[in-house]
């Protein structure tokens, strides 16, 4: 499941501040609380002194007087008595050799806590309060400290769900402009106003719609130079086909046969190396171990029908035995189309050798002829789908060269065309790298 | 009548010229645009079929430099460029009429009998000088109550000559009219199809000026 970064980065956060702030809120609160309730043993032993103050005269409290004696005060509120012991009307559960100091004591019905001291002539005054009450008034003074705290929690919560919001919502608008693109023509995001850690994110975006759009359009062209290839076969076959009809006599037929047939070979030719320049690009390749010798004589073999017809000389020259790792049905493509190509452009007479060779770890095979050569600035053209060289009237797809490459690229090679040591032909050139054992 | 074909697909170029040849028409043929170009500095045809893509130099340019230089022979471009840009640069410069490939062969022979009658005037494929009709799309001839078709050769010999009515063609000049470069031509091949034309329709309608020529007879 994907996760939403920024209900992530919200939830979070929000988690961390409710913790901290929990373990804050303890902590003062039982900080607080302790500190009330020292405050309230400070208080008793304050009373206790001031009382003490009057030591001497019977205290006659007006507030609160008990039939049985004026040893006892009671205030109302915080239900703090005092006692004077030994009195007539102690209580019993206040026993008369408590020492000095604080205490809490059970009176059977709660808890008390009480300060005694003791004067000069050994009576004891003992100021005492529930604990009951006590607790009340710390929790609720230590309770009171929470507030400020409590109250912020929620706004910080609110504040890092709108900050988190805010900051990733260039994020969502540019997913916004990327969904808005229409998908023919894809135009590069603007990073403008994005956070740095996005921008490279952003062009990387970027680099690859350049890509694809340059992919779309070598596409996009391929397709109009495809059907644009077509028309000419489909043009020269429906003339033949018409030239066919307006013959006069039988023997004229036949004479036009003969075009109409070459017409068709040639529209299939096309259809076929589109095909297979179509199999080349999506092809899965399966590779094994090739014996690229044996290959190169099965393709020459196939070749020399085509060679003596043309009245070319064709042959092997093994300068290194080689072995690579690759899909013999590309390989066998690479080859096939690069002797084709060179058979075709090598005039009567001349000369059309495949040459392997090892150089720098890598496997180099070559066709190497001497046609008329190709001029440098047409050497990397010559590789793209229906280039011809201007000013050639030899028939052909267009697309072999083409399929070479792509079946080169599939077998992570490279192919080039450069020109021959004394300068004349061309050397077509396949470099693959050699992989170790096997 | 010939027509320079300019086409760098061998297959097309050897199909068109055969369909031009069935018509009657005299088709000279070249394969690149240099070429193209210094053949129609002699303006020897009556009407040009120009391929676009042409090696050496691009049939637009081809044209571009036949126009710069006064040329006004008819042109057809034939091509398979199809975008409406291409077309209207193409008639811009000069092109008299567009056809795309693939194209049917019947339909550039309609348009080249269009352009060559529009060049001639003539607004119907009916050629007539009053005594003999001709039709271009059909090659029936018609002379009075004489109705013939004639040879692809006959044809191509009357229609030379009546599109310019009243004026005499020399042996040469109905030789270039009739017979492309490459064809053979004997010497007395003019007399035999004049001999033809005159034994279908009639003697009349071939005029013979002795030393000079033939013609037909201008309009009344």
């Amino acid at each position: 499941m994907k996760r939403s970064l920024q209900r992530h980065l919200s939830m979070v956060s929000a988690i961390v501040i409710l913790l901290a702030g929990l373990i804050a809120a303890i902590a003062s609160f039982s900080l607080a609380y302790s500190d009330a309730r020292e405050l309230q043993d400070d208080m008793l032993r304050q009373i206790a002194k001031l009382s003490v103050g009057r030591a001497g005269v019977p205290i006659t409290p007006n507030s609160q007087q008990s039939d049985t004696g004026i040893d006892r005060i009671t205030d109302q509120e915080s239900r703090i008595s005092i006692f004077y012991l030994p009195g007539k009307n102690s209580p019993a559960w206040l026993k008369s050799d408590l020492s000095p100091g604080l205490h809490t004591l059970d009176n059977g019905s709660e808890e008390l806590r009480v300060f005694v001291s003791e004067d000069n002539s050994g009576n004891h005054k003992v100021v005492s309060q529930p604990t009951e009450v006590r607790d009340e008034i710390a929790f609720n003074s230590a309770l009171f400290t929470l507030i400020p705290l409590l109250s912020l929690l929620p706004v910080l919560v609110g504040l890092i769900v709108y900050i988190v919001r805010k900051e990733l919502a260039p994020v969502l608008l540019l997913s916004a402009s990327l969904d808005e693109q229409s998908a023919e023509n894809p135009r590069p995001v603007s990073d403008d106003g994005l956070p740095l850690e996005i921008t490279p994110f952003v062009q990387a975006i970027n680099r690859l719609l350049g890509r694809v759009n340059l992919l779309v359009s070598q596409q996009r062209r391929f397709i109009a130079d495809a059907a644009h290839e077509l028309r000419s076969p489909l043009t020269a076959l429906s003339l033949q086909a018409q030239n066919l009809m307006s013959a006069g006599s039988i023997e004229v037929v036949r004479e036009r046969v003969a075009p109409l047939q070459e017409g068709i070979s040639r529209a299939r030719l096309l259809t076929e190396q589109l095909l297979s320049l179509a199999r080349t690009q999506s092809a899965e390749s399966t590779r094994s171990g090739v014996n690229v010798s044996a290959l190169t004589r099965e393709v020459v073999a196939e070749y020399l029908p085509l060679a003596e017809v043309k009245n070319v000389d064709l042959g092997i020259e093994e300068i290194a035995s080689l072995s690579l790792h690759a899909d013999p049905e590309a390989l066998r493509l690479i080859l096939r189309n690069a002797l084709e190509n060179a058979i075709k452009y090598t005039p009567a007479g001349g000369k059309v050798t495949l040459r392997l060779l090892a150089e720098n770890d890598s496997a180099v095979i070559e066709v190497v002829d001497d046609g008329p050569g190709i001029p440098v600035l047409e050497r990397d053209r010559v590789f793209e789908p229906f280039y011809r060289i201007n000013g050639t009237a030899f028939e052909g797809s267009g697309l072999g060269l083409a399929i070479a490459r792509e079946a080169a690229v599939r077998l992570g090679g490279i192919v080039s065309m450069h020109e021959t040591h004394d300068g004349g032909g061309s050397v077509f050139r396949y470099r693959q790298a050699l992989t170790k054992e096997m | 009548m010939r027509i320079l074909l300019i086409e760098d697909d061998q297959m097309i170029g050897e199909a068109i010229s055969i369909a031009l040849r069935d018509a009657a028409y005299a088709v000279d043929w070249v394969t690149d645009g240099v070429t193209a170009s210094s053949v129609l500095e002699h303006g020897e045809h009556q009407a040009v079929l120009l391929d676009l893509g042409l090696p050496k130099r691009d049939g637009l340019e081809v044209l571009h430099r036949m126009r710069l230089s006064g040329n006004k022979m008819p042109v057809i471009v034939i091509t398979a460029r199809d975008g409406v840009g291409d077309k209207i640069k193409g008639l811009d410069i000069g092109a008299d009429d567009y056809l795309v490939k693939p194209f049917d062969i019947n339909e550039l022979l309609a348009r080249l009998r269009a352009i060559v009658r529009r060049q001639g005037g003539q607004a119907a494929a009916l050629l007539s000088n009053g005594i003999v009709t001709l039709d271009q799309a059909t090659h029936e001839a018609r002379c009075g109550d004489a109705v013939e078709i004639l040879s692809a050769r006959e044809f191509a010999l009357l229609h030379a000559m009546l599109l310019h009515p009243g004026a005499i063609l020399t042996r040469a000049e109905l030789e270039e009219r009739i017979y492309g470069w490459n064809e053979e031509v004997e010497s007395n091949a003019v007399d035999f199809l004049i001999h033809g034309v005159r034994k279908k329709l009639g003697a009349h309608v071939i005029k013979n000026v002795r030393g000079a020529g033939w013609m037909v007879g201008r309009p009344a």
